[in-house]
């Protein structure tokens, strides 16, 4: 009956024709697949394959076992509850397995149903179906939603939001990503799409580039003609007296007069000028450009950072990001501007250096090259070896510097348990190990290069001895010899800069694929194409069915619902991580729910658009973050236009005004980042001011008040009522004083609603919240008591 | 209110010490714990209170405490999580798994190898660096594999006694016991990312 709705198998993993073969040889036909999962450890925990599929006319679950070519059928009637055991790297997917079939519903009511459910549970053993590496996790926890839906007779069709994750598409190109565990679209992240994709960032500065590149062949033209000038010319023709080859052909001493030394001379000193005005010239264009490019790549870079959710900024640690704004865009800078025109430069100085080389005496050229391939296999060896001392020699230093910042960040507790001395002695330790590998590197370094000099060294004697004897037998003048010998030493500069080049172009590509990722990740939450703008919002909020996690498996809230009218204050009651400041979480829409919906005046949150929603949205959150600036800054952070007014009325009803007047400078008071001057209860304030001077349709309290007395907590609660009166309000609080006004309140236990109702009937309940009350209350008697 | 009243009164009298009831965790030994196989195969085990009441687990979880330094002392054996009880509470804690008898670590051992897959890399057949992702194919202590590391200045950590922990992007963890004793090619490979 069931298979009617059920038209080809769900797009989970697909088997290929001889896994379907092996399970129709068991009795599976391919129609009967409902789901198949692909689990890449076998039964044994080895990595291996394994396919568990489910069948949906037989209800039975069946697995094979490639590597070890075993085969098992489970029957689902006896065999569910499937629970998914995450391990580190590793996750092991377990089902309860029983003697009689799973207890039927019949007319019993929700509460005796789980009642009867947990017996059962309780009665079976646990049995193992399969082990999967994370590299199959989130498929692996579709096929047990796909599984428990099919035990309660319940439809999951091919467009179910389950399988979105698997269809996940390159942002840039549109195609689905070939492997969806790891979102790597090999169209667009093509090196050569990277490199020219980065010199987009340059189009502004053609100009400059070209400037850049003019100056830098006008230098290198420069000092390879100056050997020339200075050996060929100047020595040759006109220092040296005339001589005259056999043939009767004059060799030197051509311009042999004193006036045209003061002319070559001459000449010498106007090319040292030109190179120093190109030089210069390149310098001046390189800054222009290079900081403008910088400027426009970081500020890029923190734009699209701050478009994406919160689950990103969770996932990744402030100090890497920080890095990424800082460093990736210089280091690209500089390839584009140090590395690119480099790489030409020196290009092309070693090509006219070979051929002048050879033109001058080819027999000497010989010479010259016979130590290159010696150097280049030395630099090709040897200098990996360099680059690893280096990369050590950084995580050393940064690990140093990370040991710095948290000592010094954390003086406080150090001094309060006397502990500088420990501090001083495990600095010393990292500062040892940075000086070792300081030292590593440095011994390479200065064992390498002397020896690539002593081989150039070598090669120079050689060519003077050799040289010298074709200056004597008249196969070449003394100039010749020198302007050779100043060419030599000039070539083994491009081949030490090849040799970094490939470095330097890793580091660049890495850098660039950093930037891309963050500038193409497109925010897991996104304004609908038709998202619907409020102006205003009434605050009518209804949660139907709604299903969240931060990661699968770990359900923070199970399939709630609930209804909160316009102008209701609501309490959310409930022990650490049950799941109260999720629903806060989820009005905002700062993460998406997995399943359910959450409507607010009969909109979903996911048609109305972000900014609307949020600005008719104030919460006052447990953690307070004042930003670097005054304290009226801070409060009229939401709604800059504010005027003073404005901001003194929130404040006074924030209970700040008093202590904000206190301090010397007032409202103008600098607060922020290792600002000590304010308690954890004033800043608490400020932060309820902020939100309150927003003017909300709904505010959100989430254990807003936590910091503070009781007695100032009371006046902030009185203050805040009159100005929430007709609002939507959401308190969420741990000392249940907070919640006193509330209208009702709802208790959350284990991401679900455990109850609602007033006090005085969840009282009556013996429930969650009269276990809260009699726990708080009895710490209360324990305080009176002096116990 | 009156209601509430009454509530305060029941309160007083204490008799609701169920509702505030949390498992207090023992130290587990040979004498007060029994571990054997359960019919799934994992773990059941039995505890024997001080009173002498017996207290049976169909299964049990064993998680380390120190799993990367000192992987057999301190193993907490927990009561597993479950949809109805959601966090299973600490039922004891093994101080030195070498207190057991050698069937009993080899069957917890067997549980935590699993838990704590990490599998040893013994060879590396090829390293390939495409777009900043390095393509793995190794040999492990598990069987062949291939994966994807990302960022190995961030995910290759070399620890104090020489042993190298990978992380690959989907947060699947291998060890090398020591590059060193790598074959050679296998170690020319890895050499660069260590």
């Amino acid at each position: 009956m069931r298979s009617a709705w059920v038209n080809a198998m769900l797009p989970l993993n697909k088997p290929d024709e001889e896994i379907l073969q092996r399970f129709m040889a068991a009795g599976v036909a391919e129609d009967d697949i409902l789901a198949a999962l692909y689990m890449d450890l076998n039964t044994a925990g080895a990595f291996g394959a394994c396919w568990l599929v489910l069948d949906h006319k037989r209800l039975r679950l069946c697995r094979l076992d490639v590597s070890t070519d075993t085969y098992d059928e489970f029957e689902l009637a006896y065999f569910c509850d499937p629970y998914i055991d995450n391990f580190a790297s590793s996750n092991r997917l377990l089902a309860y397995r029983h003697d009689r079939p799973v207890p039927e519903r019949g007319d019993l009511d929700d509460e005796a149903y789980q009642a009867l459910r947990d017996a059962f549970c309780r009665e079976g053993t646990t049995a193992i179906v399969g082990y999967c590496t994370n590299a199959c996790k989130r498929r692996l926890f579709a096929f047990v939603y796909i599984w428990e839906r099919l035990m309660r007779g319940e439809i999951v069709r091919e467009d179910d939001p389950i399988f979105e994750q698997f269809n996940a598409k390159c942002p840039k190109c549109g195609t689905v990503y070939p492997d969806q565990e790891r979102r790597i679209c090999e169209k667009c992240s093509h090196r050569k799409n990277m490199i020219f994709r980065l010199l987009s960032y340059f189009k502004d500065f053609k100009v400059q580039l070209v400037t850049v590149l003019i100056c830098m062949l006008v230098t290198s033209g420069i000092s390879l003609l100056t050997p020339i000038v200075s050996g060929q010319m100047l020595y040759d023709q006109v220092i040296s007296e005339p001589t005259f080859s056999e043939s009767g052909e004059q060799l030197t001493g051509r311009w042999h007069d004193i006036g045209y030394v003061y002319v070559f001379v001459g000449i010498l000193v106007g090319m040292a000028l030109l190179s120093l005005l190109a030089s210069i010239v390149q310098n001046r264009a390189n800054a222009h450009m290079s900081t403008c490019v910088t400027r426009d790549m970081k500020n890029d870079i923190f734009r699209a950072m701050n478009k994406l959710s919160l689950s990103y900024f969770n996932a990744n640690p402030t100090g890497r990001l920080i890095n990424r704004v800082n460093y990736d865009a210089v280091r690209i800078r500089n390839f584009y501007i140090d590395g690119v025109p480099h790489l030409i430069v020196n290009l092309l100085n070693f090509i006219g250096l070979t051929i002048f080389l050879l033109l001058i005496n080819w027999k000497l050229t010989l010479i010259v090259f016979v130590p290159v391939p010696i150097i280049v296999v030395m630099f090709r060896t040897q200098l990996p070896k360099l680059w690893r001392a280096f990369s050590l020699q950084y995580r050393r230093s940064s690990s140093m510097n990370a040991m710095l910042g948290d000592s010094l960040n954390g003086i406080r507790v150090v001094k309060a348990f006397a502990k500088e001395a420990e501090e001083s002695h495990s600095f010393y330790r990292y500062s040892t190990k940075l000086y070792q590998a300081n030292l590593k590197a440095n011994l390479i370094s200065i064992t390498i290069f002397p020896i690539v000099g002593l081989l150039i060294g070598i090669s120079s004697q050689a060519i003077w001895g050799y040289g010298g004897i074709e200056v004597m037998s008249r196969h070449m003048t003394y100039g010749q010899l020198t302007t050779y010998l100043g060419y030599v030493g000039m070539i083994f500069g491009p081949l030490n800069f090849f040799s970094t080049f490939t470095n330097l172009l890793t580091d660049t590509i890495n850098s660039a694929e950093r930037m891309f990722d963050i500038l193409d990740m497109i925010p897991e939450i996104n304004d609908a194409p038709d998202a619907v703008k409020l102006d205003e919002i009434r605050g009518d909020i209804e949660f139907k069915d709604v299903c969240f996690h931060y990661t699968p498996n770990r359900p923070i809230l199970k399939e709630v619902s609930f209804h909160i009218s316009a102008g209701d204050h609501v309490g959310l009651v409930g022990h650490t991580g049950s799941g109260k400041s999720t629903i806060a979480n989820l009005i905002t829409r700062m993460y998406d729910v997995v399943s359910g919906s959450i409507t607010i005046d009969g909109y979903d949150v996911k048609q109305i658009e972000q900014k609307s929603l949020r600005k008719n949205i104030a919460i006052v959150s447990q953690e307070i973050f004042l930003f670097l600036g005054t304290i009226a800054d801070n409060i009229r952070y939401a709604r800059p236009e504010a005027t003073m007014e404005e901001v003194i009325a929130a404040a006074k009803a924030a209970n700040a005004h008093d202590f904000i007047l206190n301090l010397p400078e007032g409202y103008e008071t600098e607060v922020g980042i290792g600002s000590r001057s304010l308690s954890g209860g004033e800043r608490q304030r400020i932060s309820i001011a902020r939100a309150l001077l927003l003017s909300p349709s709904l505010l959100i309290m989430d254990e807003a008040t936590a910091a503070m007395d009781t007695e100032t907590e009371r006046l902030i609660s009185e203050a805040v009522d009159k100005l929430i009166e007709g609002r939507t309000t959401i308190t969420i609080a741990h000392r249940l004083s907070t919640l006193k006004n509330c209208n009702y309140l709802m208790a959350i236990e284990n991401g679900e609603i455990a109850e609602r109702g007033t006090a005085e009937e969840l009282l009556a309940k013996k429930g969650v919240y009269y276990r809260l009350y009699t726990l708080q209350n009895e710490q209360m008697k324990k305080v009176a008591q002096g116990l | 209110m009156l209601e509430t009243e009454q509530i305060i009164k029941d309160l007083e009298q204490g008799d609701d010490d169920d509702l505030f009831k949390k498992r207090q965790s023992v130290r587990l030994l040979p004498e007060n714990a029994r571990f054997y196989p359960s019919a799934g195969g994992l773990i059941s085990m039995t505890l024997t209170h001080p009173d002498g009441h017996e207290e049976h687990f169909e299964r049990v979880v064993a998680v380390r405490s120190f799993p990367i330094s000192d992987p057999d002392v301190y193993i907490a054996i927990r009561e597993p999580d479950s949809r109805t009880k959601e966090r299973g509470q600490e039922i004891g804690l093994i101080y030195t798994l070498s207190d057991f008898d050698p069937e009993t670590v080899k069957l917890l051992n067997q549980e935590l190898s699993l838990r704590y897959f990490t599998p040893a890399i013994t060879k590396v057949y090829s390293l390939k660096e495409k777009l900043g992702y390095i393509y793995c194919d190794v040999d492990t202590t598990a069987g062949k594999f291939s994966f994807v590391l990302r960022n190995p200045s961030s995910n290759v950590r070399t620890l104090e006694d020489k042993r190298v922990m990978i992380s690959d992007i989907d947060g699947n963890c291998f060890v090398i016991m020591d590059p060193q004793k790598l074959d050679r090619s296998s170690l020319k490979k890895i050499e660069i990312y260590l």
